[in-house]
């Protein structure tokens, strides 16, 4: 268990979609991260959507429809989904926050539920003042540093 | 000791001078019982191996040479063509 690896209890982190795809196709310190707390991550229900619908920018090994569905259908035991009810009364709120709306059910699940951050590649795109005085924007470094409360993974 | 009817008794077979060495380490390891350590271990190794089960299947999935700019790239690109409709 997390807890047990890491020493330390925290709150849950954001994953943003461009994360959640480098666990999927890249072998490294994303995906040892995930899989090694799995019980420290969430995302909004349309994160598991929109990476689903676009497999074929992703899926560059050509596996077959049926092998990676099973792949992909077990990242649900390591990333927890959190369906549009619990983020929705935050969605106009976080049309307000982010020029991307695709972005916005990030956002609104961060000013829902209580969380360590939204871990992203991009945090350029997170950058105004309205969204970061509310919502803490993470890097993987600064993720590593969060869970494992050192600059490495490594012990 | 009552078995609940959840549970299953599971019987091994080991040289008797193997389980006194188990015995031994089992108490200086601060386990109180062979079941609580046989069941912390249990839970540790299954833990353990769906964790790289899961790394294998993922494996093949792996691309080379793809950086975070690369990926966050991938997204925006599939974003603006769903957006261009």
């Amino acid at each position: 268990m997390a807890q047990e690896e890491t020493g330390r209890i925290g709150k849950m982190i954001i994953i943003d979609t461009n994360v959640f795809i480098a666990m999927q196709i890249r072998p490294g310190i994303v995906r040892r991260i995930i899989i090694d707390n799995h019980d420290r991550f969430i995302s909004p229900d349309f994160m598991f959507t929109e990476a689903w619908e676009n497999r074929s920018y992703w899926n560059k090994n050509n596996m077959t429809e049926d092998e990676l569905k099973r792949i992909f259908e077990r990242s649900y035991d390591y990333i927890r989904e959190i369906p549009r009810e619990i983020y929705e009364e935050n969605i106009e709120n976080a049309k307000g926050l982010i020029m991307d709306p695709d972005d916005v059910s990030f956002v609104a699940l961060a000013l829902s539920v209580e969380n360590e951050g939204i871990w992203t590649f991009n945090t350029k795109d997170f950058v105004r003042a309205e969204i970061t005085d509310n919502i803490r924007i993470l890097t993987t470094s600064e993720v590593v540093r969060s869970i494992y409360g050192r600059d490495s993974i490594d012990s | 000791m009552s078995i609940s009817s959840k549970e299953t008794q599971i019987i091994f077979r080991l040289e008797k001078s193997q389980l006194d060495r188990l015995d031994r380490m089992i108490r200086l390891m601060g386990y109180r019982t062979r079941n609580e350590w046989f069941r912390h271990n249990i839970r540790e190794f299954i833990s353990k191996a769906e964790k790289e089960a899961y790394e294998k299947e993922l494996s093949r999935l792996d691309t080379n040479d793809i950086s975070d700019e690369d990926i966050a790239e991938m997204v925006k690109t599939w974003r603006r063509k769903k957006r261009a409709g």
